[in-house]
């Protein structure tokens, strides 16, 4: 499908943008919830520490009804997309290259189908364009233009990560940088943004949704006949992921009473173990 | 009975007793001496060992240093059946006490069982396996046995038959002409089972998932693992562990001690084990040590665990054949090694407790320290269980940093009070005719594990999710059958069956 920026459907906040593509290739679509979005980008050799904040900060997000855009890279771009989709929640992806034309491993190729039944993928370019060194900078400003805000995780000196930044600081949208190591080299873009004044710090997801969540409309609680105990267990899990023996506790209820309860929700796709016992609610 | 004769011309020909031990597997042997002219020489034929064949030159000083003579002639010793690998220096005092009697020095007919090696100067000493060989005989009729002194209280915890110590071949001898008989062994008490933890769990705070989980492993003899940052408690909960097993019956304590008599592990102060044993072998050792060796045959680590725990801290680190090797007894409850065309069985039925942490440096999803790992070596690391190891480990649970609210709150539950409810749990299961739920074979769990429509739903649903691999879903009823016991419930209700899916997670 194409969107002519005279087209009603073309991303309202991405018109405004002086540079913005006269036409955008789309696969899957764009729905009215997308206006609400955050951009969650960063470096492709990212460390553990990077994998794990842009899966919290992208799980949240999306658990809170925003929409994650980001640019399907290996590495911060593919983490955040994943968790954004795991948790139930929508993603953007914006390619550098064609539709049809893109070559990641074959664990993005899958994911890019994942994105594309529940979200949208995107480009401004011809489905067979291949893409070149100069057309990945150029997405950034698209990647920019989506979203209210966009969150920097982990950028090198030189990154990708840095002009999606500058992008948003053009066009007046928020920017946010997570801060690292100061050892390392993969957190030096970020710290830069930060001691400059161009971005603010985000250490959670609330950092980001304090700036966009009043737009969020109040989250809807799923009308199911849950029993009291579920009910229970998918409250003490709506907000954020727990362990289920802090669940437990919290609700003065036996372990195994909890455990059970939480498999019995998880095969309903209501929540989903975020490993090492934690669990949280899925959006839908 | 021929007599010796100096000239050396008369032939003699004799028999003992003795019991040959391949593996567990204890046969009699019959050993045939004959005394022959010719040149001086002596041969052990029978499919003998080297320990075996050695037996000549110990035997030759034995009897030599204890004042008899030694025949100069040539003997031939066959170890009967012939066609039966045997192995050890077990055979020392039957072989000595069958040259004797060949040639003359002994004329009694006496025929107990001998069991014992021959130090040059004359003296015996004591043999690894000498409970399973004594009980072995015990079990055909044999109502007699010669032991070295030391071996002495693990022959007598056979108490059907009469046991004589015995410290030299001299007194051997003068029991066996009657000159000076043995005073038999008093039976072995069994003694009190001192099993038991070294930690409490009244003395674990939080961790309520963790000690869950162990619970029903103890109950159903299900596999634990417990996946954790360093310095959450991992290793404590392990060590408690042995705290909440069942009491250690008689049939158990033979069984496991009999093995421990096999490695050599049972002494003069520890005729039988006393209590459930608790293996925790370091990663550094090898595959044969922890599943054992064929040739010459000997239990591995997971068998010293037979009837009690294996413990393995760290299981990512252990050497990747050692881990696939666990497979077998994992599933079996016992482990067949064969090699070079010889072949030993031994039991393994043990609950594997393993912990890891989650990467390698430990502290991945830690939310007071910070992982190091790179996301792949995270994959990588957790890689090292394969997958048809993890699916013998039916219950997994994540051991988290316990919060200081925790560690304030009210007293935990006691070990002995879990103990309690695993008894009832046990007792559910030796009225189907097994000691732990993991044993049951499957035509009895499909009798004793009627599902509700609803239960069956569930199972359903969670195939069609994915949720259970096919040898998974029997290995999850049987969890899920512990689980109903431990509240005495003859129905798998849903809940059961929904836990015991949620503790086959993947972590
Ligand atoms: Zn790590």
């Amino acid at each position: 499908m194409i969107l002519t920026r005279a087209d009603p459907s073309y991303p309202a906040h991405l018109a405004q943008c002086p540079d913005a593509p006269e036409a955008l290739h789309v696969r899957g679509a764009f729905v009215r919830g997308d206006e609400i979005a955050v951009a969650v980008v960063g470096t492709r050799s990212m460390t553990s520490y990077g994998e794990r904040v842009a899966c919290d900060l992208a799980r949240d997000l999306a658990l809170s009804g925003v929409t994650v855009v980001s640019g399907l890279a290996h590495g911060i771009d593919e983490t955040a997309h994943r968790a954004a989709l795991d948790a139930g929640g929508r993603t953007i992806a914006v390619l550098g290259c064609g539709l049809a034309a893109f070559h990641g491993s074959i664990a993005r190729r899958r994911l890019l189908e994942r994105i594309a039944t529940g979200g949208a993928v995107v480009s401004e370019y011809d489905d067979d364009f291949a893409g070149a060194a100069w057309t990945f900078p150029v997405r950034n400003r698209i990647i920019a233009g989506l979203t209210l805000a966009t969150v920097v995780v982990e950028a090198g000196a030189p990154s990708g990560a840095l002009i999606t930044a500058a992008r948003a600081l053009d066009y007046d949208r928020a920017v946010f940088a997570v801060p690292g190591s100061i050892y390392g080299a993969k957190s030096i873009g970020c710290h830069r943004l930060i001691t400059e004044g161009r971005a603010r710090l985000c250490r959670r997801a609330a950092d980001v949704l304090a700036e966009v969540g009043a737009m969020l409309p109040a989250r809807e609680r799923p009308r199911l006949p849950l029993s009291p105990l579920e009910r229970a267990v998918f409250e003490a899990v709506f907000a954020e992921a727990r362990h289920i023996d802090e669940i437990a506790r919290d609700a003065a209820r036996p372990v195994e009473e909890v455990s059970a309860t939480l498999t019995l929700l998880e095969l309903r796709d209501l929540v989903r173990g975020v490993g090492d016992g934690r669990f949280v609610a899925r959006v839908s | 009975m021929a007599a010796l004769a100096a000239e050396g011309t008369a032939r003699g020909l004799a028999t003992t007793r003795a019991c040959a031990l391949w593996g567990l597997d204890a046969q009699l042997v019959r050993v045939e001496v004959d005394v022959a002219p010719g040149l001086p020489s002596m041969h052990v034929v029978g499919l003998a060992d080297a320990a075996i064949r050695e037996a000549r030159e110990r035997v030759r000083s034995a009897v030599r240093n204890s004042g008899f003579e030694f025949p100069l002639r040539r003997i031939t010793v066959n170890l009967a059946p012939a066609d039966r690998r045997k192995e050890g220096t077990g055979f020392d005092l039957a072989i000595a006490v069958g040259v004797l009697r060949a040639s003359g020095q002994l004329q009694s007919t006496a025929d107990p069982l001998l069991v014992a090696e021959l130090a040059l100067d004359g003296s015996l000493r004591p043999v690894r396996g000498c409970l399973p060989r004594v009980a072995a005989a015990a079990a055909r009729g044999v109502d007699e046995v010669v032991v070295s002194r030391e071996n002495a209280s693990e022959a007598a915890a056979v108490d059907t038959l009469a046991v004589r110590a015995a410290r030299t071949l001299r007194e051997v001898v003068a029991h066996l002409d009657s000159t000076a008989p043995i005073v038999g062994e008093p039976a072995a008490p069994l003694g009190e089972d001192t099993s038991g933890g070294e930690v409490d769990f009244a003395d674990i705070a939080g961790q309520a998932s963790a000690r869950r989980a162990l619970e029903i492993a103890a109950a159903g003899g299900h596999n634990v693992l417990l996946v954790g940052p360093p310095g959450t408690g991992k290793t404590l909960l392990a060590r408690a562990f042995p705290g909440i097993l069942p009491a250690f019956t008689p049939r158990e304590r033979f069984e496991a001690s009999v093995v421990h008599s096999v490695a050599g592990l049972l002494g003069p102060d520890r005729p039988l084990l006393a209590a459930r044993p608790y293996r925790a072998p370091h990663h550094t050792l090898s595959a044969y040590a922890l599943v054992g060796g064929a040739s010459p045959p000997r239990p591995g680590e997971v068998s010293l665990a037979h009837r009690g725990a294996l413990f393995l801290d760290e299981l990512p680190e252990y050497p990747a054949a050692a881990l696939e090797a666990l497979r077998e007894p994992l599933e079996d409850g016992r482990i067949t090694i064969s090699r070079a065309g010889a072949a030993a069985t031994y039991p393994a039925r043990t609950i594997l407790v393993a912990a890891m942490n989650p990467c390698a440096c430990g502290f991945f999803g830690d939310a007071e320290r910070e992982c190091r790992c790179l996301p792949e070596q995270v994959a990588r690391y957790r890689a090292r269980i394969s997958g048809p190891l993890l699916d013998r480990i039916d219950l997994r649970v994540g051991v988290p940093r316990v919060q200081a609210a925790a560690l304030r709150s009210v007293s935990a539950e006691p070990s002995h009070a879990i103990r309690e409810r695993v008894e009832g749990a046990r007792r559910a299961a030796r009225a189907r005719g097994v000691l732990a739920n993991a044993e049951l074979p499957l035509s009895a769990l499909r009798r004793w594990s009627r599902l509700s429509d609803q239960t069956h739903a569930l199972l359903e649903l969670a195939v069609a999710k994915d949720r259970l691999s096919s040898r998974g879903y029997h290995r999850v009823i049987r969890v899920a059958r512990t689980i109903a016991d431990l509240e005495s419930s003859a129905e798998i209700a849903e809940l059961h069956l929904a836990e015991a899916l949620s503790l086959r997670r993947e972590l």
